[in-house]
C-alpha cells in the first residue's frame, strides 16, 4: 500500500490521496500513519531546501513539520492535494525555524552564521559560492513577512509554479501574484541598499 | 534603473516547462536584463534545482517519521486489566512509565492531540484509542459505578494548567489518567517558557530520549500555540 501511495504523490493522482487524507482528517489513525509516510519525503525535501542541508536545526525542523502536518489534518477539507498541503506546512515551518535560528544567532553570536558556512565541509570554490548564495537566499526569506516568505520559498526554493502555489496554499492566483510582487519589492529594496549583498548574489549584470 | 512593474512570472514557469515561444523568450530576456529581482529569482530557481532532486536519505527520514508518528498517533490500545490494583502511588506510576517509554510517548501525544481536536468526535475517538473511559482500575473497587461522563478534554486541560514549578510532587489528578498526568508533570518540572521547552526538547531528541522530546514539543505547542 505504501509504494502505490508514494507513486500517487509523485504522479499527482488526486483521488486516492485525498480520500486517504480525508479519512485521516476524520481521525482514522491508520490512515494518518499511511498518509504521513506517503507525504514525508515531500515534507523532508521542502524543509531541507528552506532550512538548508547543513543547518543544525534541520532535524528539529523536519520533526516539527511532520507533527505540524498531523496537527493540521483535522482542518484538511480536500480542496487540494494532501502532498501540496503538506509541502506548504513544511515550508511554513521551515521558514519559522530558520527565522528563529537567525534571531537566536543574532542574539548570541553575531558571527554565528558566518562560522556555520566556514565550518562546512571543505568544498571546491564553486560549490562554496553556490552554498553561500543559497544561504543568502534563505536568510533573505527570513526578512520577509511570513506569507511573502512562504510564497517566495515555494516559488524560488521549492520551485513551484504560480498555479501550484495557489492550489497548495488555497489562495487565489492573484493573491499569489500580489505576494510575489510585494516580496520582490522588499527584496529589491534590501538588495539595492546593500552593495555587498548585490555583489554576493551576482545580480548586477 | 528601469524596472517593469509586471514581472513575467508566467514566462519563467513556461521557460522551465520548455513552452516559451520565440516572442515570449525575447520578452523574458528583455525583462531579465532590466529587472534585478527577476534575474535573481530566475537564477535562484536554477540554483536550487539540483538540491530539489537530491535523493532522500531513507534512514534519516524513517527515524524522524517514526518520532513524529509516535508523537501524533495513538498506538493500538491493549485491553486494560480490570483487576489492576485500584490506586498506586504517583511516584510508582512515574517509574513504571519511565520503564515503558512507548506508553509515555503515546499518552503525552494523545493528551495533546486531544487538545487539538477537542470536539465531541475527537474526544470520543481519543477516549476509545487511549482507553480513557472510566474503568474499574480508576475507581475504588467497592465504590459505586460512576455514571458521570468524564470529558476527555479534562486531561488536556489539566495538563495545560499544570504549572511547571520545580520540584513537582506528582499529585494524582482525580479525573485524569493518573499515570499520564503525573508522568508529564514530573518530566516537565523544570520547564518554564517556550524557548526553554524548545531547547529542552531538542536536547532530549539529540540524546535519543524521543519520549521526552515528544512530550516537550507537544507541551510547547499546546501551551504556546502562537510561539514560533
Amino acid at each position: 500500500m505504501r509504494e502505490p501511495l508514494r507513486n500517487a504523490v509523485a504522479s499527482g493522482q488526486p483521488s486516492p490521496m485525498r480520500e486517504l487524507a480525508l479519512r485521516a482528517a476524520a481521525g482514522d489513525a491508520a490512515a494518518t500513519g499511511e498518509l504521513v509516510r506517503a507525504v514525508a519525503p515531500r515534507i523532508v525535501t521542502a524543509v531541507r531546501l528552506v532550512v538548508g542541508s547543513n543547518h543544525p536545526d534541520l532535524d528539529d525542523a523536519v520533526q516539527q513539520a511532520l507533527i505540524a502536518f498531523v496537527q493540521a489534518l483535522p482542518a484538511y477539507r480536500g480542496d487540494c492535494e494532501p502532498a501540496g498541503y503538506a509541502r506548504v506546512i513544511a515550508v511554513r515551518t521551515a521558514v519559522t525555524v530558520r527565522k528563529r535560528a537567525r534571531l537566536h544567532a543574532s542574539r548570541h553570536d553575531a558571527s554565528g552564521e558566518e562560522e556555520e558556512l566556514v565550518g562546512a565541509e571543505p568544498s571546491p570554490r564553486e560549490a562554496l559560492t553556490t552554498a553561500r548564495t543559497k544561504e543568502l537566499w534563505r536568510d533573505l526569506l527570513t526578512e520577509l513577512p511570513s506569507e511573502q516568505a512562504e510564497t517566495l520559498a515555494l516559488r524560488v526554493v521549492v520551485g513551484c509554479s504560480l498555479d501550484e502555489i495557489a492550489r497548495e496554499t488555497g489562495v487565489p492566483l492573484n493573491t499569489v501574484r500580489s505576494r510575489m510582487r510585494l516580496a520582490k519589492e522588499r527584496l529589491r529594496s534590501r538588495i539595492e541598499a546593500d552593495p555587498a549583498l548585490l555583489e554576493a548574489l551576482e545580480v548586477h549584470r | 534603473m528601469t524596472v517593469v512593474d509586471l514581472h513575467p512570472e508566467d514566462l519563467l514557469d513556461k521557460e522551465i516547462r520548455g513552452e516559451l515561444t520565440d516572442g515570449e523568450r525575447v520578452r523574458l530576456e528583455t525583462h531579465l536584463s532590466k529587472c534585478h529581482v527577476c534575474r535573481l529569482e530566475h537564477d535562484a530557481r536554477a540554483l536550487f534545482t539540483a538540491e530539489r532532486d537530491d535523493a532522500l536519505p531513507v534512514e534519516y527520514s524513517s527515524k524522524l517519521i517514526a518520532v513524529a508518528l509516535g508523537a501524533a498517533l495513538p498506538p493500538e490500545a491493549p485491553p486494560m486489566p480490570a483487576e489492576e490494583e485500584p490506586r498506586r502511588p504517583s511516584a510508582r506510576r512515574v517509574r513504571r512509565a519511565r520503564r515503558h517509554p512507548i506508553w509515555y510517548v503515546a499518552a503525552a501525544a494523545l493528551l495533546t492531540v486531544g487538545a487539538a481536536v477537542a470536539s465531541e468526535d475527537g474526544a470520543a475517538w481519543l477516549a476509545h484509542a487511549v482507553g480513557l473511559e472510566p474503568t474499574v482500575s480508576d475507581r475504588h473497587p467497592e465504590a459505586p459505578p460512576d455514571h458521570t461522563p468524564r470529558p476527555i478534554t479534562m486531561a488536556s486541560a489539566s495538563l495545560e494548567r499544570a504549572e511547571p514549578t520545580a520540584p513537582i510532587a506528582p499529585t494524582p489528578l482525580v479525573s485524569a489518567p493518573a499515570s499520564t498526568a503525573s508522568v508529564t508533570a514530573a518530566s516537565l518540572a523544570p520547564v518554564r517558557g517556550p524557548q526553554t521547552l524548545f531547547d529542552d526538547a531538542n536536547d532530549a531528541r539529540r540524546h535519543g530520549d524521543f519520549a521526552r522530546a515528544t512530550t516537550l514539543l507537544r507541551e510547547l505547542q499546546t501551551k504556546f500555540p502562537q510561539s514560533r
